[in-house]
Formats: C-alpha cells, sequence, structure tokens
C-alpha cells in the first residue's frame, strides 16, 4: 500500500507552485514591454559616419521627428570610421525614400544622441532592406563656434556704424539730425501731423457712415438686401421686364395702327372737304345751294303736314266697322306678349 | 539527507508553506469579501481609525518630502538656468511617485503594525478562537473589514500627501523664485495627465490592500504568545515594505505601457 503524501508535503508543493506563478507572471511583466517591439517586423539599414558624437546601441532612430527604430550594432571600419547598423519598422519604410539622409543629433539640448532621417523625394521608390545611407553634412561645435564668431564680428562693426550715426544725429547732421535739432522744421512736422490727424478723423467719420450705410442697407426688409438676397424676386424682375417688353412691342404695332387710322381719317377728311367746297357734287349742292335748301325745306314740312294727316286717317280707321276687329285683336295680342 | 516528509528541506519546504498560506489567506478574504453579510459600521470605524491615526504624520511627511525635494533638485536645474522647470519636475515626482511611495511607507509603519498587533494579541489570547466559538465569523469582522479599509483610505492619505507635498514645494518655489501661487500652479500642472493621477490611485489602491492583507496575516497567525504579537507586528511591517517596493517595480513597469 502506498503511503499517502504528508499534508506539509502537499503544502509545500502547492506552495511551490504559487512561486513559480508569480514568478511567471513577474517575468512576463518585466519582459512583455520590451517583447511588443519584437513582434514588430522591421528591416536593417546602415550609415558610415565619420564620428557618432557617443551613439550606442539601443538609440532611438527618428524620421520627420517619429520614432522608427533603434540602433542595432556600431563597429569601426578600416578606414577609421563608424559604421552603424539600425533597424527600421517595416511600417514606416514606405514613407522613407532612396535618398533621405541621415545625421546623429539629439533628442534636445542634452538629450541622448539619436539617428535623424530626412528629406527624401516623393518620386524615388522606398528603401530596401540593408539600404545605406547617404550622410548628411554635419555641422560641428568647431563650425558653429567659427560661424558666431563671424557673427560677432558684424554686429561689432553694425554697432561701430550705429554710433557714429547717432554722434552725427546728435550733431544735428543729415535729416535725422536737422529733424531733431530745427525747431522750424519741428514745427512744420507737428502742423503736419496734426493735418494728417484731422484727416484721418475725416476718413474715420467717411467710413463710418459709409459702414452705417452699408449696414442699413444690409439689413433686413431693406430693397437693396432683398434685390441681393430674395432668390424669388430676380426671377419675377425678369418676368416684368419680358412682360413690359412684349407689351412696349404691342404699344408700338397699337400706334403703328392708331398712326394709319389717323392717315385715313386724314385722307377722308380731306375728300369730305374737297367734296364740301365743291358746288356741284350733291354734298356741296346740299350745302350750297340756298334753293335747294328752301326746296327740301318745304318738302320736310310737307312730309309733317301729312304725317300728321295720316295718323288722323289711320285713327278714324281704327273706329271704321270694317277695321275696328282686327285693331282690337292687335291691342290684344300685344297685351299678352306684354305679359 | 532529505526527509520523506519534506519536498526539499524543512526550511525551504516551510518558506514554500508560507506563499500557500498567503495565498489562501488572500482567497479567504475575497471569498468572505463578497459574502452577504458585511460588517459596514467596523469598516467604517477602522477607515476613521487608520485615516486619523495616520494624518498628522503624512501631513508633517508630506510637506517636508515636497520642501527637501524642491531644495535638493533646485542646484541640478540650476546648472542649466531651469529652475522655472522646478515645479513641474517636482510636480511629476510626486503625483507619479513620491505620495503614493511615502504615504503607504508611512502607513506601513503605523498601521500594518498596528494591525499586525492587534489581530496578533487577539490570536494568542484566543479572542479569535472565542468569536468562533459565539457564531461570529472573525474573517469577516476583523480582515474584510481592516483590509478594506486600508484600501480605500490609503489612496485618500495618498493625495492628502500630495497636497500637503505641493504646499511644501510652493514654500520653496515662493521663498526661492518669489514665484507667484497662480504661476506656480500653471507650471506644476501643465505636465500632468490623466494618467499619472491614474498611476497613482493604482499604486495606492495596490499598496493599501498590502498592507492590510499583510498585516491581518501576520496577525492572525501569530503564536508563541507576547512575543508572537510582537513578531507579527514586526514581520508585517518589513513585509509590507518589501512587497511596495516590489509592486512599485511591476506598476511602473505595466504603466509605462500606456505611456
Amino acid at each position: 500500500m502506498a503511503n499517502p503524501e504528508s499534508s506539509q508535503r502537499i503544502s509545500a508543493k502547492v506552495g511551490l507552485f504559487v512561486v513559480i506563478g508569480i514568478a511567471i507572471l513577474a517575468a512576463s511583466i518585466l519582459t512583455l514591454g520590451t517583447m511588443r517591439k519584437s513582434f514588430i517586423t522591421r528591416i536593417d539599414a546602415n550609415a558610415t559616419f565619420a564620428n557618432v558624437n557617443g551613439l550606442t546601441k539601443g538609440n532611438n532612430v527618428w524620421f520627420s521627428g517619429v520614432k522608427v527604430g533603434t540602433v542595432r550594432e556600431i563597429t569601426f571600419t578600416s578606414d577609421s570610421k563608424v559604421r552603424v547598423v539600425f533597424s527600421i519598422e517595416a511600417e514606416s519604410q514606405k514613407f522613407i525614400k532612396k535618398d533621405a539622409l541621415v545625421r546623429v543629433s539629439s533628442d534636445g539640448l542634452i538629450g541622448n544622441p539619436i539617428i535623424l532621417i530626412s528629406g527624401g523625394s516623393p518620386s524615388v521608390p522606398m528603401i530596401e532592406n540593408g539600404h545605406e545611407f547617404r550622410i548628411e553634412k554635419e555641422e560641428s561645435t568647431q563650425e558653429m563656434m567659427k560661424t558666431l564668431q563671424a557673427n560677432n564680428k558684424n554686429i561689432l562693426s553694425i554697432t561701430e556704424d550705429l554710433k557714429s550715426l547717432v554722434t552725427g544725429i546728435r550733431a544735428g547732421q543729415g535729416s535725422i539730425g536737422k529733424l531733431m535739432k530745427d525747431e522750424a522744421m519741428y514745427a512744420n512736422l507737428t502742423k503736419s501731423l496734426a493735418t494728417v490727424e484731422a484727416a484721418t478723423r475725416d476718413l474715420k467719420q467717411g467710413a463710418s457712415g459709409l459702414a452705417t450705410l452699408t449696414n442699413k442697407l444690409n439689413a433686413e426688409g431693406n430693397l437693396v438686401n432683398a434685390i441681393a438676397t430674395d432668390k424669388e424676386i430676380y426671377p419675377s424682375i425678369k418676368t416684368t421686364i419680358s412682360t413690359l417688353q412684349t407689351t412696349s412691342d404691342n404699344l408700338k404695332q397699337a400706334s403703328l395702327a392708331a398712326k394709319q387710322m389717323v392717315d385715313n381719317l386724314e385722307q377722308t377728311s380731306k375728300t369730305i372737304n374737297k367734296m364740301t367746297t365743291n358746288t356741284t357734287s350733291p354734298i356741296g349742292v346740299l350745302l350750297h345751294d340756298e334753293k335747294t335748301a328752301k326746296d327740301i325745306k318745304e318738302t320736310i314740312s310737307n312730309l309733317e303736314n301729312s304725317s300728321e294727316k295720316l295718323n288722323q286717317n289711320m285713327e278714324a280707321l281704327k273706329h271704321n266697322i270694317f277695321f275696328r276687329r282686327y285693331f282690337k285683336k292687335q291691342a290684344k295680342e300685344l297685351e299678352v306678349k306684354k305679359e | 539527507m532529505r526527509s520523506r516528509h519534506n519536498l526539499f528541506s524543512p526550511k525551504i519546504d516551510n518558506w514554500l508553506i508560507g506563499f500557500k498560506d498567503g495565498a489562501d489567506f488572500i482567497v479567504l478574504f475575497f471569498k468572505e469579501t463578497f459574502s452577504r453579510d458585511f460588517e459596514f459600521k467596523e469598516f467604517v470605524n477602522q477607515c476613521y481609525r487608520i485615516g486619523n491615526s495616520s494624518l498628522v504624520l503624512i501631513s508633517l511627511t508630506g510637506f517636508v518630502t515636497g520642501f527637501v525635494f524642491t531644495k535638493q533638485s533646485r542646484p541640478s536645474l540650476e546648472t542649466f538656468g531651469a529652475t522655472s522647470w522646478l515645479p513641474s519636475l517636482v510636480t511629476i515626482a510626486i503625483i507619479r511617485a513620491l505620495a503614493p511611495l511615502v504615504t503607504s511607507l508611512i502607513c506601513a509603519g503605523k498601521v500594518g503594525s498596528s494591525i499586525g498587533a492587534e489581530l496578533g494579541s487577539m490570536k494568542v489570547t484566543e479572542q479569535i478562537d472565542a468569536m468562533e466559538v459565539s457564531a461570529v465569523n472573525p474573517v469577516r469582522f476583523l480582515v474584510v473589514t481592516r483590509v478594506l479599509a486600508s484600501t480605500i483610505t490609503i489612496p485618500i492619505l495618498t493625495f492628502y500627501c500630495g497636497f500637503m507635498a505641493m504646499t511644501g514645494v510652493f514654500l520653496n518655489v515662493s521663498l526661492g523664485e518669489d514665484t507667484s501661487f497662480s504661476a506656480f500652479l500653471e507650471q506644476a500642472f501643465n505636465n500632468i495627465i490623466f494618467l499619472d493621477l491614474w498611476t497613482a490611485i493604482i499604486k495606492a489602491v495596490s499598496y493599501g490592500f498590502t498592507i492590510g492583507i499583510v498585516g491581518c496575516y501576520k496577525g492572525y497567525n501569530a503564536s508563541n504568545g507576547t512575543l508572537g504579537v510582537g513578531k507579527a507586528a514586526n514581520a508585517s511591517v518589513v513585509m509590507s515594505m518589501f512587497l511596495i517596493f516590489i509592486e512599485e517595480v511591476f506598476i511602473v513597469q505595466v504603466t509605462n505601457w500606456f505611456r
């Protein structure tokens, strides 16, 4: 029969299991940060520098201010230069062109040294694994100091010129010197400035008035604003103008017709005038011959008498036994029609 | 020669059994924490005791830390003519690391030893056994309330410590550079991001839990009379501080992933 394992032994085993578990957890936490980078696909690139300014393995590689890789290896070449191999993330590879340049820089005023990739033309193909970068000309501290020394000399020369200029001005030489020393010129300048100030004030007022007018014109409900902003009024105006054009054409035609009518009337009037002035024509005779007029007058008088007598005869005829019935019948028919 | 009853040797086995018992104790704590009955009154009482007992000590320590840290950092920054960076530099250090660490170390000494000694004396005088007999769950009443109280109170004390440290920083900066309060606040909190606050909270919660659980574990497993009580109090302080530093390493590692 197998001996049952002692409880202390089992507890120790469980304790060992706990320790191993904690150790694995701790190891994974500590290494996961660097392992994350291990899963990224990278390519290698090289560059050969005369001086790397303390660059070490693990320093960063920047492209346009973004970290894209790290320095992997630093070795000397046969000609005493420094060859640096650095890895670049494959994700950034497409953005870095073959004509891009590298230089050793730092990530701040007193920061770590880094490799800085810059430049590159869009038309040039992207870098490939093992690409050899060209080196950007570096400005050494000595060169910078030389430039600064030259700048200092220039500044000294400028300040000397300024000094002589100021001395001349103080002595009243040149335009500025005269301006500062000459009282009359100062007075004229003051007057001119006052005039300019007044003109500016007027201009300001004018601008203010213009602004007010513009605001009024731009105010809602204003005709100009309505015309400028209303989308419906323009077609309406267009239609109105078109209608006015048609009306104008019609009026033109009407005026032509009226003119023709007036011409015809003038012609007719001339004809009538000619006929009335001609004593041989029937109208001329009627208008100018006194004898004919007298005859016509008598004829009309006779016609009136005849008419009066005919009325009397007709009244007598109504009372005649033979015709009375006919007139009564006629009167009845008239009444029926009226009803 | 290895004994039949041991896995390795009695010493190593006891060390491994300590891990197993610790893990068991943590499991027991969580089991009792999520059980239905919760001793809320005792929990509030423990929160008050932990907070109140450490308040003066933390105020003084926080203020001195801020003042001295600023004073010590000034010469280095003066070399670069960058003393204007002093508020932001010290604020980052305080919020990210110093406030949680200083608070938890003070509490490990003050609260951890207190919990260890209290529970240890209860254990050796068989009060815990008496509670079990009288149908009171000692883990729920003594352990859960104390661990939760330290887990919640220590983050609050951490922010209070940070505030006191910032007061010390302002005093030193205003004495040295004649900086106005608004300019100091602007410079100090310009570089603080939400992640820094989260880091401080995560650290403080972890350290609070560690202090509580270690104190309770050591006290709950005390033996050998009054000597055991002293050993429990001492062991809880040493173990808490050790674990706090270990946790610091891992929390910094984890939070740096998000930066």
